[in-house]
């Protein structure tokens, strides 16, 4: 078959940027002149601390997450009320959010000059969160807490009410019912959703390295130290393998017991009495939780201080000669960089996505294999670019910068898009193959339609990493190349909170502006499709 | 096909957006560009703006400058690329990075004729790898209306009074926070006091990466004291005509004393273009360069043609100079980098709390439900 052979796209692709960097870290971590496991060695001796507190703050942040958001899967699995298709909505906004965004809101609403000391402060009362363990649970929570909730949510949503009912004519109690049916349907949603958020606070890099301080170093930030300052190659490497193996751990236990529950009925209940009180508590909480970092930052692009009038002086200043020397490109390139950058990532992995799902839809096994990179986070994925391609001229272009974007973006797209494969009606397509339609009319007509909500999705995954990414572009990257996250680490560098502000809100009217053209095409796409 | 044109359509939209964008952004021919690698501040503070474009008419040629973050970073990247250098030229190596820049075999030794014009005290490195260009002293910076009586020693910094009150930076990162840490070394008669950092890391409110950021929070109120530079004041005075900032050095044997950090320029090795560079460092030790330092760099010119400026009445100078000796910073660079990240590290004291082992049962206990759950569905 043909497509066999389009298959070796996305497998070059793979092999080459995400295969062959992996396989040069395994040879600097292991390999000093012959074999040498002193570097790993290392590891676990000087580094056993960094290794522990990182385990241990993902288990905490994923601790906290669970706590935040079991109460929003309960409502969301359990009753039907108005706003429910808002809250979930709204929850979706801190997954997409860029991860320096989140560290400038937190700055913005829980810092020593930030909103909440300022409205606290005729109480006498004043937080200090930031630069602690705190701060980088809370935003680690804040940042996963909507994945709790929607997955969860969703497998509570389709666990079926009938063995409830059954249970409650047999005499259980409603603890009785939880402990011995729910909770035990319940489990593997609740396992997925721990570990997903655990790999991602395991691997998370601006919120530790800015929110947390030198005291609070991370195995991410400790590499990131070691390539980028101590100059220790082997030694990162040896970290980034350790970091490797761990997420491996993880995955593996997600694949194997980490499944969303099957689909079944189940009745809503109206929502009444206590129990809409807590629920309009609790939303209250979430969008608080979720519009507060945003607001403060945008409060503080448009005032020229606390309190302060409105102004428009930090927008300005943005497109001033200084920022340009601060950022070390125009604001106005930097912004063309990200969408450069974004949209490259989308032509990279969108198609790859599709090649590989239909490939993998009849090489199931192979599905594994290719969420790989998964496990390698960006700044370690960075890390293995340079010792990979620092001989070869691609070194130092924009291009291994679209390419890493491509390769953390991937997983996602590819499971979108793969998912809605599983729904697809093969044929369809052998129907039209049958009526004289060229294999590429059957693709476009009969195929594609059928896969374009999970493209749509994977398209919307692939922007938001792309424009979002930190840590593998602060690595990679050249002033020329500077993308918004880059220049708004750069301006907040500086003493100027207010432009970085500024830039943050730029940052967020341009992804929601993507988000919501990209919908648009997908809903214009569902209704034309009947 | 006409849902399918539509998103190509808008694909194809953004892509020339962006690529528009990106096309106003000037390209340089690489040939007659010299590449210079510097600190962020060289850009941000306006040294850059105030003698770049004086270089590039004089020679006729694009001068492009790069920056990483702090001066450790900078070399952090150069040693990194070695095997494929980008820049020619790379600005701010001091001399408590020196040691790890002559390791690493980054510079190529090049003598300008106007050394000889430099004072010999500021001739950090004999082998003349990196040539000085500016000197200053790191000091605690402090907001007058928030602290009368400053810190006077360094046993004073982890009193409870100032418990959250000092913002340090990062040796590893921040050549700032590197002068801090050799200075409080030389005042504790060279040698590392582990016990006193595990202190003073609890005691500040936080260690930043990069001065900059540090400089930030505490100009936004985030701490009263910073480790920053001894020319503060001056700032203050010269842009905002404010006298409320102090700079104070630290008394070791009753003597206020400060760590002298020189900061240097150097040729990379195996440059692009080398004679374009050396021009360049030439140029940067003229008083045409040298004159611009005070009131951008903020530090102080290391050629004594250079004018200071009324401001820098307000900058302080120690009693007394405080140094490592080169061949025992050399020799122990490495080590007390260590120590210090062992002394400061979370997992001795920031969190000396019950909570790990509440976390580490709560891994076990998940695991051990992972297990059964496994066993059973088997």
């Amino acid at each position: 078959m043909r497509r066999n052979y389009l298959f070796l796209i996305p497998l070059s692709f793979l092999l080459a940027f995400f295969a062959y960097p992996v396989f040069s870290l395994l040879y600097l971590g292991l390999w000093d002149g012959g074999p040498n496991p002193e570097f790993m060695k290392e590891a676990f001796s000087r580094y056993g601390g960094v290794i522990s507190f990182t385990v241990y703050q993902a288990i905490l942040s994923s601790l906290l997450t669970l706590i935040i958001g079991l109460p929003g899967a309960y409502i969301i699995g359990n009753y039907d009320f108005r706003g429910k298709s808002a809250i979930k909505a709204v929850s979706t906004v801190p997954f997409i959010l860029p991860s320096i965004i989140v560290v400038l809101g937190f700055l913005a609403l829980f810092g020593n000059n930030g909103i909440l000391n300022h409205v606290l402060e005729p109480f006498g009362i004043r937080i200090r969160i930031l630069y602690s363990l705190s701060a980088i649970l809370l935003a680690h929570a804040f940042y996963n807490f909507p994945v709790v909730m929607r997955m969860v949510g969703s497998a509570w949503e389709n666990l079926d009410s009938s063995y409830e009912d059954a249970a409650a004519s047999l005499g259980a109690g409603p603890i009785k019912r939880f402990v011995k049916i729910v909770a035990p349907l319940l489990a593997p949603s609740i396992i997925s959703s721990f570990t997903l958020v655990f790999a991602y606070s395991f691997m998370s890099f601006a919120i530790v390295l800015i929110l947390g301080g030198a005291a609070y170093t991370t195995i991410e930030v400790e590499i990131y130290v070691l390539a980028t300052v101590l100059i220790r190659p082997h030694m990162a490497s040896a970290l980034a393998l350790v970091q490797i193996g761990i997420s491996l751990i993880f995955i593996w236990i997600y694949t194997h017991f980490g499944r969303t529950g099957a689909s079944g009925h189940r009745i809503m209940r109206k929502i009444r009495g206590l129990a809409s009180i807590l629920a309009a508590a609790y939303s209250f909480l979430i969008a608080f939780l979720i519009f507060a970092p945003i607001l403060s930052v945008a409060y503080y692009s448009f005032v020229s201080e606390w309190g302060g009038d409105l102004t428009f002086h930090w927008y300005s200043l943005l497109f001033s000669e200084d920022a340009s020397s601060v950022i070390g490109i125009s604001p106005a390139a930097a912004i063309g960089n990200s969408l450069f950058f974004a949209v490259l990532t989308i032509m990279m992995t969108v198609p790859m996505a599709v090649i590989s799902s239909l490939w993998a839809k009849r090489h199931g096994k192979w599905v594994p294999a290719l969420m790989l990179p998964v496990a390698v986070s960006s700044v370690t994925l960075a890390w293995a670019y340079i010792g990979a391609f620092l001989g070869f001229s691609i070194y130092g272009s924009w291009i291994l910068i679209v390419m890493a974007h491509s390769v953390i973006a991937f997983p996602l797209v590819f499971r979108s898009v793969y998912n809605s494969t599983s729904s697809a009606d093969e044929r369809l397509k052998d129907a039209a193959r049958s009526l004289g339609a060229s294999p590429l009319m059957a693709f476009r007509h009969a195929e594609l339609p059928q896969l374009m909500p999970g493209i749509i999705v994977g398209a919307t995954f692939a922007f938001a990493i792309s424009i979002g990414e930190f840590g593998a572009t602060l690595l990679l990257y050249r002033p020329e190349y500077t993308t918004i996250p880059i220049a708004i680490y750069k301006i907040l560098g500086t003493r100027a909170f207010g432009s970085a502000a500024a830039m943050s809100v730029i940052l967020i009217i341009m992804a929601t502006a993507s988000f919501l053209l990209i919908d648009r095409i997908g809903a214009k796409q569902k209704r034309s499709a009947f | 096909m006409t849902k399918i044109s539509g998103i190509i359509m808008s694909f194809a939209v953004l892509f020339i957006a962006s690529s528009i964008l990106l096309a106003s952004v000037p390209v340089q021919a690489e040939e007659d560009t010299l590449v210079i690698y510097a600190y962020d501040s060289f850009a941000s503070w306006g040294l850059k703006n105030a003698t770049i474009p004086q270089f590039e008419q004089r020679y006729n040629v694009h001068v492009e400058v790069r920056t990483y973050g702090d001066a450790g970073q900078v070399l952090g990247k150069a040693i990194m690329e070695k095997s494929n250098p980008q820049a020619d030229v790379i600005i701010g190596v001091d001399n408590s990075l020196l040691q790890k820049a002559l390791d690493n075999d980054v510079f190529e030794p090049y003598t300008p004729e106007n050394l000889s014009s430099i004072p010999e005290e500021f001739d950090f490195d004999p082998s003349h790898h990196v040539v000085p260009f500016d000197y200053g002293y790191v000091a605690l910076v402090y907001n007058k209306s928030q602290v009368q009586n400053p810190p006077q020693t360094f046993d004073d910094l982890i009193k409870p009074e100032w418990k959250d009150k000092i913002i340090l930076e990062d040796p590893r990162t921040s050549s700032t926070g590197m002068v801090f840490l050799l200075w409080s070394i030389a005042a504790n008669g060279n040698e590392f006091d582990a016990d006193y950092w595990s202190k003073l890391s609890d005691n500040a409110l936080t260690i930043t990466s990069g001065w900059d950021s540090a400089y930030e929070m505490f100009t936004s109120g985030e701490a009263p004291i910073v480790v920053s530079y001894a020319t503060d004041p001056a700032y203050w005075v010269e842009y905002y005509n404010d006298t409320g900032y102090g700079a104070s050095f630290l008394k070791v044997d009753g003597k206020y004393s400060g760590y002298l950090q020189i900061e240097g320029i150097g040729l990379v090795k195996n440059a692009k273009h080398p004679d374009l560079g050396k021009k360049f460092i030439e140029f940067a030790l003229s008083a045409d360069f040298q004159k611009e330092i005070p009131l951008t760099n903020w530090m102080f010119p290391v050629n004594p043609e250079a004018p200071l400026p009324h401001s820098f009445e307000y900058a302080v100078k120690p009693e007394k100079n405080l140094t490592i000796p080169p061949d025992l910073l050399a020799e122990k660079h490495d080590e007390w980098i260590q120590d210090w990240e062992s002394a400061v590290s979370s997992d001795s004291s920031s969190y000396g709390t019950p909570y790990p082992s509440a976390a580490w049962s709560v891994l076990a206990i998940l695991s051990a439900l992972l297990i059964t759950a496994g066993i059973r569905r088997k």
